[in-house]
C-alpha cells in the first residue's frame, strides 16, 4: 500500500540528513506504527510521503503511484491529519466538510452517507453550523480525521494522532483504524504513545536520527532487541545513546 | 504621559517595522534587494505623485483670477477627507485588529492611554501621505503669493496639525461603532457600515452640490468680489480646510493668526474628545470582539443534507478563497477597501467643489480631452487593481493551513487559477464603484466608460499574476496575526512596479496616438489588446511556474 525507497531529506543549511536512506513497505490491511525520539525524521518522512515536502532522493509509492511523479494521483489515495490539525477558522464544519468532499470529488450518492457515518461517530452532528474556531482541539482533531477520511484514502496517515485527545476520543480513534484497515486499507501513523503502537499495531518501525533502525511485529523487535519486556524497553535499548 | 510614552515607543517601532528592519538588513545583512526595492518602487511613485501635483497646484494658483489661497484651501480639504477615509480602516485595523493589542490589554495602562498611543502611531504614518499631498500644493501656491521663512513655518505647523481633526472623528466614528456591533456577524457589519459610511458621505457630497449656483452671474461675481470668496465657497463643507488655507494666506495679519489659532484649538478639542471617548468605549468594543457566543442549539436539521450540493473543484476553491477573505476582516480592509476607497477618494477632489467641477466640464468638450480622461480612468483602475493585495499575498494568508492545499488532489495550476478568478472577482468589485461615479459625473458616453473599465480590468490582471507567481515562491507562512501576511507582504511591491511600467507606456503612447489623429475608439482598442496579450501571457507563465513553485512550497 505505502512503499517508500531510499528515501533522504536535508533541510536547507542543515549538516545532518533529517531522513537518511529509508525504505519500509506497509501493506493493505495493516496498521503501522512510527516511532522514534523527538527529532528522528518521523514528521519529515510524514511530510514527504503526503507532498508537503520534496525529499532529495528516493521513490514514495501509494498505492502502486509513485507520488513524486504523479503526485495528485498519489494524493487522492491519501487521507492525511498532521500532528496540529490547523483547519480553516473561519469556515463552518459543514463548509469545511463539504470544500473537502468537492476538491477530492467524493461521488455524490457517497458523499452524505459517508458524513453521517463519520458525523455520527464522532458526535460532530450538532456542530456541524458552527465555525471551526469555536472547535476545542479535540474537535477539531476528529473533524481532520473525518474530513481525511471522506474520500474512503487507500492510505490514511496520522502524525501524533493522540496528541491533546480525551479518552473517549482516543478509543474512538483507535476503533475507527482498526475498522479502516478492515476494509483493505492501512494506517500509517507515527506516535509517542508507546503503549498504543504495542497494543494497536500490527507491524511497527523504529526511526533514530534519520535511519530506519528496526522494523516488524512485536515479536520481531523483542528479538532484535534481544528484550522480552515492553515496547518502551525495547524502543530505549535500540534509540540508547 | 510617561504612560502614554511607554506605550507609544514600542507602537511605532512595531509599526514602521524599525526592529525589524535594524535586525534583518543591518545585524544580519540579509537580503538586502529588498529596502533598495521598496526604496525604488516607493521612490518612484512618490516622485511621480509630487512632481504631478506641483504642476497641477502651481497652475490651479495662477489661473485662480487672482486667488492662489484656493489651492491651498483644495489641497487642504483634499487631505482632510482623504485622511478620514483611509483613517478609518486604518484606526480599526490599528485599535480593534493588531496583534500587540492582545497583548497590551492585560498590562496595567489605562484604557484612555492605549488609545492615544494607538491614535498617535497611527497619526504618524499619515504624515508620509500628507506630505505627498500637501508640499507640492504649497509649492505650487508659494509660485503666485508671497512667500518667506515665515509664512513656511506657519505652512510646517498646518502640515502637522492637518491630519489631526479627520483622523480624530474616524477613531470617534470607529470607537461607536465597535461598540455597538457587537454581535455573530460583527466582522462583516463593520465592513459594511464602514464601507455604507463612506459612500453615504460622498452621496451627500455629490447631491448637496450646486445648491449655490442658482443665480450664476449674481454668484461668479459675489466670490470673485468677496476678499477670500473663492476660498470660502471651495472650502464650504469642511471649514478646519478654510481655516488652514487662511492661516497660512493672511498670515502675519490677525485673520491668519486667528485661523491658526482655530485650526489648532479645533485639534485639540478632537483628540481630548476622541481620548474621552476611547476612554469609556475602547475596552468595551474590544472585549465584545473576542466574546464567544452562546451555544446554540443543534442547527443541522435545518439542511436537507448534511453536505451542500456537490460543486466542481475549481468552484470549490474560488467558494473558499472567497469566504475566508471576507470573513477575515483585516484582510477585507487591507485588499479590498483601499481599492474601493481610493478611486473614490482620488474623484472627490473633482466632485467636492463646484469651481474644479466647471473647470474640468469645460475642458471635457474637447473630443481629445474626453479620451485623456477615459485613459485616465483607466489608468486609475489599472493602478488600484495591479496594487491590490488579494493576490500577491494569497499563497500567505494560507499560512500553517497550507498544509490543506498541498494535500489535496488538484493541481498547482488549478489551485492558481482559482485565487486568480477570486483576485479578478474582487478587481471588478472594486472597479465598480469610480466607474459609476465616473460615468455618472463627466457623462461622457458608453465608449468613454465600457472600453478603459475593461482596459483597467485586464491590464490588472498582469499585475495580480505577477504578484500571485511571486507569493506562490515565496510565501510569509509564518504569522500569528492575520494583520501580517498583508501588511509586510513585501510581494505586493513588484506589482506597483507592473503598474508604473504600465503608466509610463500610457503616458509615452496616448499623446502620439492622439497627434497622430486616431479616435477614441482606435485609442482604447490599442490599450485594450495590449492589456489583453499581457494579461493572457502573465496568466500562462503564471500557469506554467505553478507546478515547480508548489512543489519547492515546503509547508
Amino acid at each position: 500500500m505505502l512503499e517508500i525507497r531510499n528515501l533522504s531529506k536535508t533541510y536547507r543549511g542543515a549538516s545532518v540528513k533529517a531522513v537518511d536512506d529509508l525504505s519500509l513497505h506497509v501493506r493493505p490491511g495493516e496498521i503501522f506504527g512510527f516511532l522514534g525520539p523527538n527529532g528522528a525524521g518521523k514528521t519529515t518522512t510524514i511530510k514527504s510521503v503526503v507532498g508537503l515536502l520534496k525529499p532529495d532522493q528516493g521513490e514514495i509509492l501509494i498505492d502502486g503511484v509513485d507520488a513524486l511523479k504523479q503526485p495528485v494521483e498519489a494524493k487522492k489515495r491519501t487521507g492525511f491529519v498532521p500532528d496540529t490539525p490547523e483547519l480553516y477558522d473561519k469556515l463552518t464544519a459543514r463548509e469545511y466538510l463539504s470544500f473537502v468532499a468537492d476538491v477530492f470529488m467524493v461521488p455524490s450518492d457517497e458523499r452524505e452517507r459517508r458524513t453521517s457515518e463519520l458525523l455520527e461517530m464522532f458526535q460532530l452532528q450538532d456542530s456541524l453550523d458552527e465555525l471551526v474556531q469555536s472547535f476545542s482541539h479535540g474537535m477539531k482533531q476528529k473533524l481532520a480525521v473525518t474530513g481525511a477520511l471522506l474520500h474512503s484514502p487507500s492510505l490514511l496517515i496520522l502524525d501524533e494522532p493522540m496528541t491533546g485527545l480525551d479518552p473517549r476520543s482516543s478509543h474512538l480513534f483507535k476503533d475507527l483504524m482498526r475498522r479502516h484497515c478492515d476494509r483493505s486499507n492501512a494506517v500509517f501513523f507515527s506516535t509517542h504513545v508507546l503503549e498504543v503502537a504495542e497494543r494497536l499495531c500490527d507491524r511497527i518501525g523504529i526511526i533514530n536520527r534519520g535511519r530506519l533502525i528496526a522494523v516488524g511485529t512485536m515479536d520481531d523487535l523483542r528479538q532484535q532487541a534481544a528484550e522480552t519486556s515492553s515496547l518502551e524497553s525495547i524502543f530505549l535499548e535500540l534509540t540508547r545513546e | 504621559m510617561r504612560q502614554l510614552l511607554a506605550v507609544l515607543r514600542p507602537m511605532v517601532r512595531s509599526q514602521f517595522g524599525i526592529s525589524v528592519f535594524k535586525w534583518r538588513y543591518i545585524q544580519r545583512r540579509e537580503r538586502l534587494w529588498e529596502p533598495l526595492l521598496i526604496l525604488f518602487a516607493l521612490g518612484f511613485a512618490v516622485l511621480t505623485l509630487v512632481l504631478g501635483i506641483y504642476r497641477v497646484s502651481s497652475l490651479v494658483a495662477g489661473a485662480s483670477l487672482g486667488h492662489p489661497e484656493l489651492v491651498l484651501g483644495m489641497g487642504a480639504a483634499a487631505v482632510q477627507i482623504m485622511t478620514f477615509f483611509f483613517g478609518l480602516f486604518m484606526v480599526i485595523s490599528a485599535f480593534y485588529f493588531s496583534g500587540e493589542i492582545q497583548m497590551l490589554v492585560p498590562l496595567p495602562i489605562r484604557q484612555g492611554a492605549l488609545i492615544s498611543a494607538k491614535f498617535a502611531s497611527v497619526l504618524a504614518g499619515q504624515y508620509l501621505t500628507v506630505a505627498v499631498f500637501f508640499v507640492p500644493v504649497v509649492a505650487g501656491y508659494a509660485q503666485h503669493a508671497p512667500f518667506g521663512p515665515a509664512k513656511a513655518l506657519v505652512s510646517l505647523i498646518v502640515f502637522l496639525l492637518l491630519p489631526v481633526v479627520p483622523l480624530a472623528l474616524a477613531s470617534a466614528v470607529s470607537l461607536v461603532m465597535m461598540r455597538f456591533l457587537n454581535r455573530k456577524h460583527r466582522d462583516l457589519l463593520m465592513v459594511l457600515f464602514s464601507v455604507l459610511l463612506i459612500v453615504l458621505i460622498i452621496a451627500l457630497q455629490v447631491f448637496t452640490q450646486g445648491a449655490a449656483a442658482q443665480d450664476p452671474e449674481q454668484y461668479v461675481y459675489r466670490i470673485l468680489g468677496e476678499r477670500l470668496g473663492l476660498l470660502r465657497e471651495a472650502t464650504r463643507r469642511f471649514p478646519p480646510a478654510l481655516w488652514a488655507a487662511v492661516a497660512i494666506h493672511d498670515f502675519p495679519a490677525l485673520g491668519g493668526l486667528w485661523n491658526l489659532l482655530l485650526t489648532a484649538l479645533s485639534s485639540l478639542v478632537s483628540v481630548v474628545a476622541m481620548g474621552i471617548l476611547g476612554e469609556r468605549l475602547f475596552f468595551a468594543g474590544l472585549l465584545g470582539g473576542g466574546e464567544a457566543g452562546s451555544r446554540k442549539k443543534p442547527r443541522a436539521r435545518r439542511h436537507s443534507t448534511l453536505l451542500s450540493p456537490p460543486n466542481s473543484p475549481l468552484r470549490a476553491l474560488v467558494a473558499r478563497e472567497l469566504r475566508l477573505f471576507l470573513r477575515t476582516p483585516i484582510w477585507v480592509l487591507n485588499g479590498l477597501a483601499p481599492a474601493v476607497i481610493a478611486p473614490v477618494a482620488l474623484l472627490i477632489p473633482f466632485i467636492a467643489t463646484g469651481e474644479s467641477k466647471q473647470i474640468i466640464m469645460s475642458m471635457l468638450a474637447s473630443p481629445r480631452n474626453q479620451v485623456m480622461a477615459g485613459a485616465g480612468m483607466a489608468m486609475m483602475l489599472l493602478f488600484i487593481g495591479c496594487v491590490n493585495t488579494v493576490a500577491s499575498t494569497s499563497v500567505s494568508r494560507e499560512g500553517n493551513r497550507l498544509w490543506i492545499s498541498r494535500t489535496i488532489p488538484q493541481s498547482p495550476e488549478m489551485q492558481v487559477d482559482a485565487k486568480m478568478l477570486m483576485a479578478v472577482l474582487t478587481t471588478i468589485l472594486a472597479a465598480v464603484p469610480p466607474v459609476v461615479i465616473f460615468a455618472i459625473v463627466f457623462s461622457l458616453g458608453l465608449v468613454h466608460v465600457i472600453l478603459p473599465a475593461l482596459i483597467g480590468v485586464f491590464g490588472s490582471i498582469t499585475g495580480l499574476a505577477v504578484g500571485l507567481r511571486l507569493d506562490v515562491s515565496r510565501p510569509m507562512l509564518k504569522w500569528d496575526n492575520p494583520q501580517e501576511p498583508v501588511k509586510r507582504n513585501l510581494n505586493a511591491i513588484v506589482p506597483m512596479i507592473v503598474a508604473f511600467g504600465y503608466l509610463g507606456l500610457g503616458l509615452y503612447m496616448l499623446p502620439r496616438l492622439l497627434d497622430a489623429g486616431l479616435g477614441a475608439f482606435p485609442v482604447y482598442s490599442l490599450m485594450l489588446g495590449i492589456t489583453l496579450v499581457t494579461a493572457a501571457a502573465s496568466w500562462t507563465m503564471l500557469r506554467r511556474g505553478a507546478v515547480s513553485a508548489y512543489a519547492r512550497l515546503e509547508a
